[in-house]
């Protein structure tokens, strides 16, 4: 479909529509990565993740000695919902440690695992579809001057979905 | 001379014998309007849609629950949801609902947006208009039992 105005210029020529095409496409992705870029928020949650494990483990007066026992219930001294950070989109790993000596006192890790290694990785790399991590760590005194060093690992990888479910309630 | 020459050009290029515009310039124009058109729909509604505001709010919603502490209040203006939902001739009282740890916002007839929070709070919504074409959706949330 090639078309010839008198002065032999042509004006549906295939550059016509490469160029159509690449600005189609251009504007296309730019506004879609750019509306969805700006709604994730998968740092956020994972920041406020981490922050609210730190609180309710250490507080002024010390660690909480439930975190110690090996058997430690994250969901139900936390309040976190366990069919959610187990949904496979979360982690949260706990580590205390001593604080003179860095020898680790316990560990207990809740939720998704791989995203442990996922999270060092994004340290070096930069990686769209790995999760956002937050690490958080504070020093904490507990009674008898026992010194601790508290860190949390928190990564959410959840991006949300469609709902169609009914209303029910 | 010159100048003249180019002013011709200029004015009488596009006409033919008879002075008329010739069809396929007509057509080359009308489709450039609608391809530039197309996409401006596309931009509009991808900035003002509804499935965007449904994903804005949930997250927005669900962030905050688990930002609060248990007993707080927390008010959320959604006079542009009001707008939308009304806009799409569904119930503004209708479109969030709060399940299985999940915020749900809904703006059409259409499946709407969920979010989950992970901070197990029993969540109860009440939305009030404090003028016309204003609403606002107030949350408590409360330690699960």
């Amino acid at each position: 479909m090639i078309k010839m105005n008198k002065r032999g210029e042509k004006l549906f020529s295939i550059w016509w529509f490469i160029i159509l095409i690449i600005i189609g496409v251009g504007i296309v992705s730019g506004v879609s990565l750019f509306y969805s870029y700006n709604l994730d928020v998968r740092f956020l949650e994972s920041d406020l993740l981490a922050g609210k494990v730190l609180k309710c483990i250490s507080n002024p007066e010390g660690i909480s000695p439930l975190v110690l026992e090996e058997d430690f219930d994250l969901y139900g001294h936390c309040g976190i919902s366990q069919s959610v950070l187990e949904s496979g989109k979360y982690f949260v790993k706990i580590e205390i440690k001593d604080f003179f000596d860095d020898s680790n006192l316990t560990e207990h890790k809740f939720g998704n695992n791989a995203f442990e290694k996922d999270c060092e990785i994004k340290t070096k790399i930069t990686a769209v579809n790995y999760p956002e991590c937050s690490r958080k760590s504070v020093y904490v005194v507990n009674e008898g001057d026992k010194k601790y060093l508290v860190s949390v690992l928190a990564a959410s990888n959840y991006k949300g979905g469609k709902n169609s479910n009914e209303q029910t309630n | 001379m010159k100048k003249n020459k180019l002013l011709k050009s200029l004015t009488n290029h596009n006409l033919n014998k008879k002075g008329n515009i010739p069809l396929e310039e007509v057509i080359f124009v009308l489709l450039n309007i609608m391809f530039f058109s197309m996409l401006f729909v596309f931009v509009y509604n991808t900035s003002h849609g509804v499935f965007l505001s449904e994903k804005l709010y949930a997250k927005k919603i669900a962030l905050a629950i688990d930002s609060a502490k248990p007993g707080t209040q927390i008010s959320v203006d959604i006079s542009e949801l009001y707008g939308i939902a009304q806009e799409n001739e569904f119930d503004i009282s209708d479109s969030f609902y709060f399940k299985d740890n999940q915020v749900n916002v809904k703006l059409s007839k259409e499946d709407g947006y969920s979010y989950n929070y992970f901070t197990n709070y029993q969540v109860e919504s009440v939305i009030s208009f404090p003028e016309e074409d204003q609403a606002t959706l107030n949350i408590k949330v409360r330690p699960n039992d």
